[in-house]
């Protein structure tokens, strides 16, 4: 395989790296009417930082050559930094989708059984290659695209535009009060995306970064989208898992009502990709702080590379 | 090492699945809840479930649906003193439709959105309607269905798709429209008939409170002032009017001066226009008259278009001047 067909697998990746957890949980509690506008608009700053980390991590993580001098000194920051963020994208991936699945799927189930299914699953894919969480996630991503966009379709005849009309420009403090949420949301978990494709699978290319970036925001506002014009805002962000509940309203004729359970998948697989993700570029960039020989640290990253592009 | 981790997954998975069937294992009947009504019981409540009983095991055995009631003080008080009457757990995931009876506060009609939302079980799409007794109208052979609740889904379905009128009555429309800040909103009245249940018109509620019932035809109407039909067909007594368009125009000239205008198009005679625009003019008067109320929902829709919109000003909604343009295929009829 060469590295152009594992393009779109890094792509893939990407996307559901952005999707993870914020699909579970968005819009946030204490949206309001402008909820959509405050998504669109925090979406400015998570490019503006996913393009500023694509170019700060394929030079400290990804090219050894930038491995001396300054960058040095920015190298062993940035490592530790990066990898205390992944393991909290990690932490937090894992604990939702925990309590979702606690909540919603296995109700009479000890959360300590289904964070140890969880977590097994999580750390047999750790122990692959990133090959295999490459294929996986371009298998994955085309499921959930057919999901996503499947269940927009079926909720359109409920879809009321009144839920996102707006009729006047707000003040400056309640653009902030909405836009807030979707940068802690959306747009750090943006940052973090390209330390992961940095340190799993070498040098990105920036058109497989942006592709996956797009990919990933598109199916979120979609996501977003349908829960704004079937609840309108208030409601959604009072509700525990707005997408699921939105899924939940959706009926074709007669026999298929209750469809939630189709969600469940989108929710368990961006959940995985995203903490097994997390978990990988948290490990690797441990062990790269643990490592003191130089050349045995640039054989790591030539490894990743070959192994990802091979 | 590989398939001791396999092995070892799935135990864990099969040991959760036992723990998360293991009640039903034992007995295969389970009770469900199509159906779900409150009425007010002096300071208390009364919640009427109609329930029906599946067995698993025996498919073919006739499904005759029950209907039983309890009191209490709060809600889920009440469901309990049901449930002491049975030997297992109701199950709420198949509650198609919540009804509302006519004793219901406006404080307890929040406490049943309350309920409705924090029980996960019932689903969001279920219907909302409103009626003089739940009991009543819960407790008799369905028509069409195996029971009433699921035949008043499909009356409600099939009123909408006849006469046009969308009654836009799941919980998760009328709570959207709650939490938005809307004071107003409707929904579908039902009574019990000889054989079975019908829709008789709307209820039409103001701040939780339930202020009038109107019938199906002013039912027609309030649903084109609302904009709960936008474009179709709709009876009005005798007559047909098919609506193509539906606008509203909002303008606020400031010190009190606002006009709501509610422009239509359809495809009827100049006189059939005229006399709709007479009708929608008075059933807005006399509905506000009656009820004392804005029913109708205009000072929200002014409040929402307008950032500085004072509804105490000028005599609030009341002082709202609301006009008809209907315009047809021929021509712009004006007034």
């Amino acid at each position: 395989m060469n590295k152009t067909a594992y393009g779109k697998h890094a792509s893939a990746a990407t996307a559901m790296f952005l999707l993870g957890d914020a699909v579970l949980v968005l819009p946030d509690s204490g949206s309001g009417t402008y909820a959509l506008f405050g998504f669109l608009l925090a979406l400015v700053p998570a490019l503006l930082l996913y393009a500023g980390m694509l170019w700060t991590a394929n030079r400290l993580f990804a090219d050894p050559k930038h491995n001396k001098g300054a960058w040095r000194w920015c190298s062993v920051a940035g490592t530790l930094f990066a990898a205390a963020a992944a393991f909290a994208c990690a932490g937090i991936c894992f604990k939702r989708f925990v309590s979702f699945a606690h909540t919603v799927m296995l109700s009479g189930t000890p959360k300590i059984w289904i964070a140890l299914i969880f977590a097994v699953t999580v750390v047999f894919l750790l122990f692959q290659r990133n090959s295999v969480l490459l294929k996986l996630s371009l298998l994955l991503f085309v499921l959930s695209c057919f999901v996503i966009l499947l269940f927009f379709i079926l909720s359109v005849k409920d879809f009321k535009v009144s839920n996102i009309a707006v009729y006047y420009f707000p003040d400056l403090s309640v653009v902030w009060k909405e836009t807030r949420p979707f940068l802690v949301s959306v747009a750090l978990p943006a940052a973090v995306v390209p330390v992961v494709q940095a340190v799993l699978f070498g040098k990105t290319e920036k058109k497989i970064a942006f592709t996956g970036f797009v990919s990933g925001m598109l199916l979120q506002a979609l996501c977003l989208a349908d829960c704004l014009l079937l609840f309108g805002a208030q409601l959604a962000s009072r509700l525990s898992y707005p997408l699921y509940s939105a899924v939940g309203t959706v009926t074709v004729g007669p026999l298929f009502t209750r469809m939630d359970g189709v969600i469940y998948y989108l929710f368990f697989s961006s959940a995985l990709i995203k903490t097994t993700a997390s978990l990988k570029t948290g490990a690797a960039l441990c062990l790269k702080w643990r490592t003191s020989d130089s050349a045995r640290l640039h054989n790591l990253f030539d490894e990743a590379q070959q192994e990802a592009y091979t | 090492m590989k398939r001791m981790s396999i092995l070892a997954a799935l135990l864990c998975l099969f040991c959760c699945a036992c723990s998360s069937t293991g009640g039903t294992a034992k007995d295969d009947r389970k009770l469900l809840v199509s159906a779900i009504g409150f009425d007010g019981a002096g300071e208390q409540i009364k919640v009427s479930v109609e329930l029906i009983i599946i067995n698993t095991e025996n498919f073919e055995s006739n499904l005759t649906p029950r209907v039983m009631t309890g009191k209490g003080d709060t809600i889920r008080e009440a469901i309990a003193n049901i449930g002491n009457g049975l030997t297992r757990q109701i199950l709420l995931n198949h509650c198609g439709v919540i009804a509302v009876g006519s004793g219901i506060s406006a404080n307890r009609f929040h406490e049943i959105c309350d309920y409705c939302f924090s029980e996960h079980q019932i689903t969001m799409s279920a219907y909302m309607i409103a009626t003089e007794d739940c009991e009543t109208l819960l407790d008799g052979e369905p028509e069409s269905s195996v029971t009433v609740g699921y035949d008043i889904m499909g009356i409600i379905e099939q009123e909408s798709a006849q006469t046009g009128v969308a009654y836009n009555s799941r919980y998760f429309e009328v709570e959207t429209l709650r939490e938005r800040g809307k004071n107003s909103f409707a929904l579908p009245h039902f009574k019990r008939v000889k054989v079975g249940v019908e829709v008789d018109g709307m209820t039409l509620f103001h701040q939780n409170k339930q202020v009038a019932v109107i019938n199906t035809e002013q039912a027609g109407m309030y649903a084109i002032i609302t904009g709960g039909l936008r474009k179709g067909m709709v009876s009005l007594g005798s007559k047909e009017y098919y609506i193509d368009s539906r606008r509203l125009d909002c303008s606020n000239k400031g010190g009190g001066s606002v006009t709501l205008c509610l422009r239509l198009s359809t495809s009827t005679s100049k006189e059939d226009c005229k006399r709709l625009e007479q009708r929608l003019q008075d059933f807005r008067t006399e509905v506000e008259k009656q009820t004392n109320n804005d029913v109708l929902g205009l000072a929200d829709i002014l409040n929402e278009r307008f950032r500085n919109y004072d509804p105490k000003e000028n005599n609030g909604w009341r002082g709202v001047s609301f006009t008809v343009q209907c315009k047809t295929s021929k021509g712009v009829h004006d007034e």
